[in-house]
């Protein structure tokens, strides 16, 4: 919970606080692996994953915390795993994820729901439960509470 | 003949011209907005409604409000409202300007499926013949559906599973089938979120009819069912006039029997007991619909508020605003290169036009997963193409616009019959029209049918529509009063 929570966020928008109440909604038949912890905090959801069936992660639950700028949707959302986050090839022990739509690729059309499908997409065709070769160097780069949206992504990886 | 397609000379309401206050905009160019409005080929900035209504609305997809008319992507037919449209700019850009796409930036890619040289076009609301092919496309998904659910149901018995569960509980089937096979799991979900229409899904469905089942039942249910626009209302129309017109019969039945009465024994009731009948069976069969569409609208409530608070942006568009445009270079000397900045460039038809280039650009990381899967959606394109065809070909005959005009509607892509399932990606369709699939789909199973989708069309079948209706329950009420006690006076229980 600690590792993004240090910089203070601008309130949402009005059109961002619309959107955001009505993906909630949707919410109330969330996608297959999914469920939003209910909060009163419209700008920070925690929402919970299972890992898939016949996936390395099955019978797993890890937690996703979305935050979002004042800006959402033309600004993606901030999403960590809260720690403990999955081993995984792309996703750093601090819980920041290695996913090109939640940085350059994000389009305002993708909605909490397609990010959610997205990470278990990436969870579940994982061969291998191991931190990605340059976990401890970044990690510790991001001792002081920096945002993974502040982190130059390269995305190289095409197979996860 | 007529105009009806192409961009129609449309007087558009002065304060639609420009934003409405959705976004914070710095530095629009009023006048040029509404140039492009008033000329008909954007949208106008109507203000977005949090209900789809009556159901002839469309949803934004970006910001999930509601309004009469939308744009549309050149490239993907993807709908979008002006305001959005205006904050589509490439964040990499060195522009200044907030909607570059305004002048057919070639850097703004498009959000929906990722093309480069984002440019929308408006042309108007839903024509009949359009509103016709999204239907019939809707019976064509509605058939697919069908289909797969037989094969669901096949795979369920095969399964040794009840019909009954693999119905009333979609979810066990869901998480069945990701557990299946690791790899079929994930291409599925991926669609679902890579917001391809669902005939797309239904027809590679039968393309890959061969598959094994466990293939082939995945969220299609959801996806389908999720993004349907309100179709037809036929099957609304039908049960909304029944509870009136159940109401009327009854009153007509006592009116009738009450003169009986009167005039001769009481034991003349053969003809009144059936139209009685209808009142309660009515009664009790939309009470149900009325208990589920109630949740709806508490579930709107809360975002009223933001929508009533919207505020006009009153920038001075004459004012600050034409200086700029007569100091910028883009627009010095052109009314005409303005007017094609959005219309004119000969729009090269994205070569793979439908959703390949979404798929390929959407998320990297998993794109070589779908390899396989992009051929099947290529054939689908085809089909797209087609269809594409034949559109323009009604287009073409019913537009006898000058040959501007025509150009307009000829050039770009003429719309495939997407729109009903515009709404796919944001899956947010939980509008009417979910319930209509489902209705049409299995009328034998009543958790669909009434599902949240009539509200606007039937409040609650009992409950009387209008005071005329009122007043005849009332009479009802009464005439049935006075019945009960002419008749146990003479004796006779006529109920």
């Amino acid at each position: 919970m600690t590792t993004s929570s240090t910089q203070t966020r601008k309130a949402l928008s009005k059109i961002a606080q619309l959107r955001l109440q009505k993906e909630l909604e949707e919410w109330h038949d969330p996608p297959v692996g999914f469920k939003h912890k209910v909060s009163d905090n419209l700008q920070r959801w925690t929402i919970e994953v299972s890992g898939a069936p016949g996936t390395l992660y099955a019978n797993e639950t890890y937690q996703l915390q979305v935050d979002f700028p004042e800006h959402y949707p033309m600004e993606a959302p901030q999403v960590i795993f809260v720690p403990p986050a999955p081993a995984h090839p792309h996703i750093y022990s601090n819980g920041h994820i290695c996913l090109d739509i939640l940085y350059d690729s994000w389009s305002p059309a993708m909605t909490v729901s397609s990010i959610c499908i997205s990470i278990l997409s990436m969870l579940s065709s994982s061969t291998s439960k191991q931190r990605p070769p340059d976990n401890d160097l970044y990690v510790n780069k991001c001792r002081n509470g920096r945002s993974p949206k502040e982190t130059r992504w390269w995305f190289h990886d095409d197979k996860v | 003949m007529g105009n009806k397609l192409g961009r129609r000379k449309q007087v558009v309401d002065e304060k639609y011209t420009r934003p409405q206050g959705l976004y914070q905009i710095k530095d629009v160019d009023y006048k040029k907005l509404r140039k492009l409005i008033l000329e008909s080929k954007l949208a106008p900035c109507f203000p977005g409604g949090d209900d789809c209504d009556t159901g002839i609305l469309e949803e934004c997809p970006i910001c999930f409000l509601y309004y009469p008319t939308l744009n549309r992507s050149r490239c993907c037919m993807k709908s979008i409202c002006t305001e959005c449209f205006l904050q589509m700019k490439n964040p990499n850009s060195t522009r200044p300007t907030q909607y570059p796409s305004l002048y057919a930036d070639p850097t703004v890619i498009c959000p929906f499926c990722k093309t480069s040289n984002y440019a929308v076009e408006y042309r108007g609301g839903k024509s009949k013949e359009e509103k016709g092919l999204e239907q019939i496309e809707e019976q064509k998904v509605i058939e697919a559906k069908i289909r797969m659910r037989q094969q669901e149901l096949q795979m369920a018995e095969e399964n040794h599973h009840t019909t009954e569960e693999t119905y009333s509980s979609n979810l066990d089937s869901r998480t069945e089938n990701i557990g299946c096979s690791t790899s079929e799991g994930i291409e599925f979900k991926w669609y679902a979120n890579t917001q391809t229409t669902p005939e797309y899904q239904t027809w590679q469905e039968n393309e890959r009819g061969g598959h094994s089942p466990s293939d082939d039942s995945l969220p299609e249910p959801y996806t389908v069912g999720d993004h349907y626009m309100p179709p037809v209302t036929a099957p609304v129309a039908g049960t909304s006039s029944s509870p009136s017109g159940g109401l009327a019969c009854a009153i007509a039945a006592l009116a009738e029997r009450q003169q009986l009465t009167v005039e001769s024994s009481s034991n003349n009731y053969s003809g009144s007991i059936s139209p009685l009948d209808m009142l309660p069976s009515s009664s009790s069969r939309s009470s149900k619909r009325m208990k589920k569409t109630q949740r709806k609208p508490t579930e709107n409530s809360s975002t009223k508020e933001f929508c009533s608070s919207r505020i006009f942006a009153d920038a001075c568009e004459m004012g600050p605003a034409s200086e700029i445009a007569e100091v910028g270079p883009s627009y010095v000397d052109s009314d005409d290169s303005e007017s094609e900045a959005v219309i004119l460039p000969p729009p090269p038809p994205p070569p793979p036009p439908y959703r390949s280039g979404w798929n390929s650009k959407r998320g990297k990381s998993i794109q070589r997963k779908h390899s396989r899967h992009l051929h099947g959606r290529r054939m689908v394109a085809e089909e797209w193409e087609f269809d594409r065809f034949a559109e323009a070909g009604t287009t073409h005959a019913s537009s006898d616009d000058s040959d501007e005009d025509l150009q307009a509607t000829i050039l770009p892509p003429p719309q495939p019959p997407l729109p009903p399932y515009e709404v796919a990606g944001s899956s947010s369709g939980s509008c009417v029209a979910q319930d209509h699939g489902e209705y049409l789909l299995h009328p034998p199973q009543p958790p669909y049918v009434s599902d949240c989708g009539f509200q606007s069309s039937i409040p609650g079948p009992i409950v009387p529509e209008n005071f005329e209706e009122q007043m005849m329950l009332a009479m009802a009420v009464s005439l049935a009063e006075a019945r009960t006690r002419t008749t146990t006076a003479q004796g006779v229980a006529w109920h």
